[in-house]
């Protein structure tokens, strides 16, 4: 029988502390999601039985904490497929598919554990090396100066540990512009060489860039994963307490059709 | 590591169809789950890099949906007590909700139980030979009338004597719940056995009757959401080829 005997759970979602309004008229206060978004509800009362639930929104005109009454599928952890999401795109695939589309196993199996703590920012150096974004970012000027530090791009000599098929989780101990980034020649490789099934980022990696530049040349990590089924799930959490390069990983989206994202709980079961 | 090539995945969460807003203001039907429960979305361009991302509900007032948005129990969900029942009286003193529970208890070797000639009768323990201690436990039938339906000296039987880690629910196919209207503490047996024992309750699950194994593994995760008494779920089982 399938099984996770000897293998030790590691949960890949941060937790989240709802917001709540409760019905006696008390706010339980929350915390943020990586991304600095609350998770609002407010509680109501069932009268079938007299249980309470939560409904997954703010009072109404929302409150000083999230000033809108609906909340959407990218608060705390989600993954997020094509279909639906960029599918307006201009220069996208016609065969991207919805998360709905995609088979239960898309979302689960083993995965490489990359965990780029030797990716050390370098000096910037050309213009040429980086996000047009990540060049001109910051700084007095508005340039980086060529002593100014920033991100390695991700290649495919530093992902050696992903095998064809595989699920990859990516991490870094770096912060801001000295992030290690996605570059789009590897995304190609690890979409096309490698074929993996799915993609979960955790903490210290840029992959959202160029976001403003005309379609087609728009959001490339976003175009090549997504254009090639392959979801996305972010913002992961706890990557780099995992202590063996490969696990098994699974993140199921809800199975709500036409869903261009879904809150997902993510873990990774590694061998004990 | 693990190979899905040896196994068959059964999803147990019935498709739920969303009720779309659209940008072009069109609107694409969707359908309620089992209990005729509905999933709204709207489409909104994110102004960061102009892509889709859809808000949760409708606008509260509307005359469709006036809560606005759904609960975590909308669609498949799993619940336990803390934030959902921990209001009635006579519920015991050390109740959990779903947050507190480590990852584990949401997946495990289950016990597939169904009542192909159980048409409208009480579920009892002679019908569970199947069950083993700390099992989940899988309950369907193929009646949506008249359904076979958990006597509430079951629930208990199955929560402190069997002490079953989690039980998840067909439904059409198992009335799960007895005296929902009856004064407390005599109401709720099912609720109140799971709840009480800190024994999540996984429902409506569907395609139960597709199991071709007796025992299977099966997971449902719930949200790392403290204070969500109840979650959406993707469940599903895994069984030998």
């Amino acid at each position: 029988m399938f099984s996770f005997d000897g293998m030790k759970p590691v949960d890949l979602s941060p937790r989240i502390k709802a917001r709540a309004y409760l019905v006696d008229g008390t706010i339980q206060e929350g915390n943020l999601d990586p991304n600095g978004k609350p998770w609002v509800m407010v509680e109501g009362r069932y009268p079938g039985d007299n249980s309470l639930f939560k409904l997954f929104r703010a009072p109404p005109g929302g409150d000083d904490v999230w000033p809108h009454e609906r909340q959407t599928m990218h608060h705390g952890v989600y993954i997020q497929g094509g279909g639906g999401h960029i599918s307006h795109w201009s220069g996208v695939p016609s065969d991207m598919k919805g998360l709905w589309q995609m088979p239960a196993d898309t979302f689960m199996g083993p995965a490489a554990v990359c965990n780029l703590t030797d990716l050390n920012p370098l000096p910037a150096g050309k213009p040429s090396s980086y996000p047009r974004e990540l060049w001109l970012r910051s700084f007095p000027e508005g340039r980086a100066k060529e002593t100014d530090l920033r991100g390695q791009a991700i290649c495919a000599e530093h992902l050696l540990d992903v095998e064809v098929g595989d699920i990859v989780l990516l991490t870094s101990p770096f912060e801001g512009l000295e992030q290690p980034w996605l570059s789009p020649e590897t995304c190609q490789w690890l979409v096309e060489d490698r074929k993996i099934k799915l993609l979960g980022i955790g903490p210290g990696i840029l992959w959202h860039y160029q976001e403003k530049l005309p379609a087609p040349n728009n959001s490339p990590v976003k175009r090549i994963m997504l254009g090639a089924n392959v979801p996305i799930v972010h913002p992961l959490v706890n990557i780099n307490s995992l202590t063996k390069t490969r696990v098994f990983y699974i993140s199921m989206p809800l199975r709500m059709t036409k869903m261009e994202a879904s809150f997902t709980r993510a873990i990774a079961l590694e061998q004990v | 590591m693990i190979n899905l090539e040896d196994y068959r995945v059964v999803e147990l969460t019935a498709e739920f169809k969303s009720r779309v807003y659209r940008l072009d203001t069109s609107v694409e039907e969707g359908a309620g789950d089992t209990y005729n429960l509905p999933w709204h979305l709207e489409d909104q361009i994110n102004p960061d890099d102009s892509s889709i991302e859809q808000l949760i509900g409708v606008k509260i007032g509307d005359p469709v949906w006036p809560n606005g948005a759904p609960s975590g129990h909308h669609g498949s969900h799993i619940q336990l007590g803390i934030g959902h029942n921990d209001n009635w009286s006579g519920l015991p003193d050390g109740m959990l909700g779903l947050w507190d529970m480590p990852i584990d208890t949401y997946y495990g070797e289950a016990a597939v139980c169904f009542f192909d000639d159980l048409k409208g009768e009480p579920i009892l323990p002679e019908h569970l030979s199947n069950v083993k201690e700390g099992d989940i436990v899988l309950m369907g039938s193929p009646y949506s009338e008249d359904p076979p339906w958990i006597d509430g000296d079951t629930a208990y039987w199955l929560a402190e004597e069997k002490k079953i880690k989690m039980l998840a629910v067909g439904v059409p196919g198992i009335g799960w719940e007895t005296r929902t209207k009856d004064p407390e503490p005599d109401n709720c047996p099912t609720h109140r056995a799971m709840t009480g024992n800190n024994i999540p309750i996984a429902y409506p699950l569907s395609n139960i009757e597709s199991l071709t194994k007796d025992r299977v593994f099966y997971i449902s995760l719930p949200l790392n959401v403290e204070q969500m008494e109840g979650t959406f779920i993707r469940a599903l089982a895994i069984e030998d080829r």
